[in-house]
């Protein structure tokens, strides 16, 4: 290192105290990491495009044992025209720990859907936050219906959080989509004092 | 799935819309009138055709009777399982005697016994289960026939799904048996993939009961997968053993550097050549194995070992490279590649796939060998303006970390790795939604020599068209078959899933193109809870020249309509789009 060279550096570590450092992400739950990887997992890594977006996942209960459902969707346009995004062309059930079970795109021509405007005033960093918290609502809300027994007052609480962070955060227009992942696990949420994404 | 069945055969007999299907009593006049056209075509299964009309005939008696009035279900039971027995003889007849017009009348006959018979359970017990039995190859066909009684329209598809499923089952069960050179299996591969979706996309269109249908698509898969993963895996075996031979030379020759003749580098060269093409096969293969595996728990991959195959034997042909260069033996920017067959010949190679489906044809050029990125290369300006010294200075402690690493490199306490620069042009917005792996592998084979120059929208184009024969690519191109159209031209690939960004890092350090996968919100400042997916190129980094961290990546994006020709992203907001996507990435060698 030459003399100037180290000046500089030491100068310059003076300068960058007054840098903040970034908060530390929050911990990600297994159920998002599950979630984020699944469309490269098994089946779907030949069957899910890359550039599609995953859904929240649903928790069911199909076969008796607990999986999550979640469905895949593309998109159109740029970043300097906006995007529209699709009705679901895939989708996918996977294992709580990201095991994929089965997948495929789904046959047909999507529906272009009309961008939700609902988040325009957050940054990227809250929505992500957002999302995070949901998928952790989501994997508290599972472990009650797969417990298959009343629920109680702290459960109904936790279907309530559930429900309020889903209906903040899942676009409506993919509400039916949702809805058909598992009808009986939005019975369930309905049955529990929460409510099914809008009819 | 019984009920199911029992139902659509059900609907078939009795609630259809009339003048849609077929009555009874036509049915089983087309069964009648068959018989003759079936002796005709096979005098030796004459008597046999006779028995399988009369015995449908028989059980459809004994269905009617048992709709009429309720017979113990032990007696319906008993007509399931012969009408299931009839159904094997009627397979079993020569494929002349059975069908005519591309139709099956007996099995007609045989779906009217069953929709009958099922009237006949509901009647004497609502709560009984027909037999269970799961037997593809004589129900599906079968299935075909309920199809076309119920969905004239579709027909020709559902025939066509049988065919092909069939057809693979038999050449595939030829190649287990007798080897078949590498591109039969992957035609194989590829018309099972094909098919399987044309059958989900049936299967969502019809309201019948096409399992066993699917049966015979996935038996077929099962087999070209076992066939795949056993000449893949050979191929890699073969391929890890001719790489020690390979590098033990290289290195001899290396620490010696007098050793060797001309002769010597030119046959050390062909055999690195080889090992590309035995990659290629490794490699895809292994892909393909995944792929056709994908609905089995038990599904291996051989990744792992494809990835460290790739390292060493890139690693060995660099090394060549640069001995053979030292000795005056050619050049060093390029290295002879021969792939098999053609042995040393100068003229490109076509591969291609034979029937059923067979892929595209494409053409593999001569691989040239990647060049080394430059020892001191420059990257596109970070901020593209004038700044005071001390507004350098200052912005060394700035909150924006793109103006804090422009800061540093504009002091030169940076460094860069790759070539940004060198590679920025290798880049256009992308013309469709779904192409940005086609337009990322594109600037990649231009980056080597291995495109010609021309209109980038038009490669666009016909590289989509080639990645969708090859089956690389369906409505966008999926995780597994990443950076195959690379491998296909004999660049060498290791592609890593689930990698933390340490991994990505250490191979951005390496200074080859790396295609990555990402969540574009954070690139793009779009904000919305849909992670959007997409494939950029990593063409270098920045990295702290006395601190070695890495301060950022350069990428070529071509989402954006300002296309993202060399584009800073500080490390902070390119790991928040790593992480929220699959975390995979290909790196070339």
């Amino acid at each position: 290192m030459t003399t100037r060279r180290a000046w500089l550096a030491l100068l310059l570590s003076a300068c960058a105290c007054g840098r903040k450092e970034p908060p530390p992400a929050a911990p990600v739950s297994a159920l998002e990491a599950a979630v984020r990887t699944v469309p490269a997992e098994g089946a779907c890594g030949t069957q899910i495009p890359i550039h599609w977006s995953t859904s929240f996942p649903v928790p069911s209960m199909r076969g008796g044992k607990l999986h999550y459902r979640v469905f895949f969707f593309g998109r159109d346009g740029t970043p300097e025209k906006g995007f529209i995004f699709h009705s679901p062309e895939g989708e996918a059930s996977f294992t709580p720990d990201g095991r994929v079970l089965d997948c495929r795109q789904l046959p047909g021509k999507a529906i272009q859907i009309p961008p939700d405007p609902r988040f325009d005033a957050l940054t990227l960093d809250e929505i992500i936050a957002r999302s995070s918290q949901l998928h952790s609502d989501i994997e508290a809300v599972a472990a009650y219906y797969a417990a298959g027994r009343d629920i109680g007052e702290t459960g109904r609480a936790r279907v309530a959080a559930f429900a309020r962070d889903f209906a903040g955060l899942a676009d409506p227009a993919h509400a039916a989509a949702y809805r058909a992942l598992d009808p009986d696990f939005w019975a369930w949420i309905e049955k529990n004092g929460g409510a099914a994404p809008s009819k | 799935m019984t009920r199911l069945r029992l139902l659509a055969l059900s609907l078939l007999v009795g609630a259809a819309p009339p003048g849609v299907e077929p009555s009874g009593s036509a049915i089983v006049a087309e069964a009648k009138a068959f018989l003759p056209v079936s002796c005709k075509a096979s005098k030796p299964t004459c008597a046999q055709a006779g028995e399988i009309l009369n015995g449908y005939l028989a059980e459809l008696a004994k269905a009617d009777a048992c709709a009429a009035k309720a017979c113990p279900v032990a007696d319906i039971h008993t007509i399931f399982d012969r009408d299931h027995d009839l159904d094997k003889l009627e397979h079993a007849l020569p494929a002349k005697a059975r069908s005519a017009g591309g139709r099956r009348p007996f099995l007609r006959l045989s779906l009217l016994v069953v929709g009958r018979s099922g009237l006949a359970l509901a009647l004497s017990d609502p709560k009984a289960n027909a037999p269970t039995r799961y037997d593809p190859p004589v129900d599906a066909p079968k299935m075909v026939e309920l199809i076309c009684t119920k969905y004239a329209d579709k027909c020709a598809r559902a025939g066509g799904i049988l065919s092909t499923a069939g057809e693979l089952g038999r050449k595939a069960s030829a190649c287990a048996k007798t080897a078949c050179a590498f591109p039969v299996h992957e035609a194989m591969a590829i018309s099972a993939e094909t098919v399987t979706g044309d059958y989900l996309e049936l299967s969502n269109e019809v309201d019948a009961y096409t399992l066993p249908i699917f049966g015979l698509v996935r038996e077929a898969r099962a087999l070209i997968a076992q066939n795949m993963g056993r000449v893949s895996g050979a191929k890699l075996a073969e391929l890890e053993g001719a790489e020690k031979d390979l590098h033990a030379r290289v290195s001899v020759l290396s620490k010696n550097p007098g050793d060797g003749s001309a002769a010597e580098f030119d046959e050390l060269n062909a055999r690195g050549g080889k090992l590309v093409a035995m990659y290629q096969e490794a490699s895809i293969g292994s892909d393909r194995t995944l792929a056709l595996m994908a609905d089995h728990s038990a599904a291996g991959s051989m990744r792992e070992r494809v990835n460290a195959a790739a390292g060493r034997l890139a690693s060995a042909r660099a090394q060549l490279a640069m001995i053979k260069a030292k000795r005056g033996f050619g050049g060093s920017s390029a290295i002879q590649t021969s792939y098999a067959g053609t042995a040393g010949g100068g003229k490109p190679l076509l591969v291609g796939g034979d029937a059923p489906r067979a892929p595209g044809k494409v053409l593999l050029d001569r691989r040239a060998m990647p060049r080394p990125p430059p020892d001191d290369p420059d990257a596109p300006p970070i901020i593209d303006k004038k700044l005071t010294f001390l507004d350098i200075l200052a912005n060394t402690g700035s909150a924006d970390d793109a103006e804090m690493v422009d800061a540093k490199r504009r002091l030169n306490l940076t460094r860069t790795i790759g070539d940004p620069s060198g590679r920025a042009k290798f880049v256009h917005t992308q013309k469709a939604n779904d192409t940005c792996a086609i337009v990322a592998q594109q600037g990649i084979l231009l980056a080597h020599g291995l495109l010609p120059k021309g209109d980038p929208a038009a490669q666009e184009a016909a590289l989509a068209a080639e990645a969708k024969a090859r089956g690389f690519y369906r409505q966008g191109t999926h995780d597994a078959y990443t950076a195959d159209l690379l491998v296909d031209r004999g660049l060498i690939v290791a592609k890593q899933s689930k990698a933390p960004l340490e991994t990505l890092d250490a191979a951005v350090r390496r200074g080859g193109m790396i295609i990555a996968n990402v969540d574009a919100r954070g690139l793009w400042g779009v904000k919305g809870p849909n992670v959007m997916g997409h494939a950029i190129v990593i063409t270098g980094a920045e990295v702290g020249r006395f601190d070695d961290k890495t301060l950022g990546y350069y990428i070529n994006d071509s989402g954006t309509a300002v296309v993202g020709a060399g584009r800073f992203i500080p490390i902070a907001q390119f790991k928040k789009a790593w992480d929220i996507h699959t975390r995979t990435f290909a790196e070339v060698k």
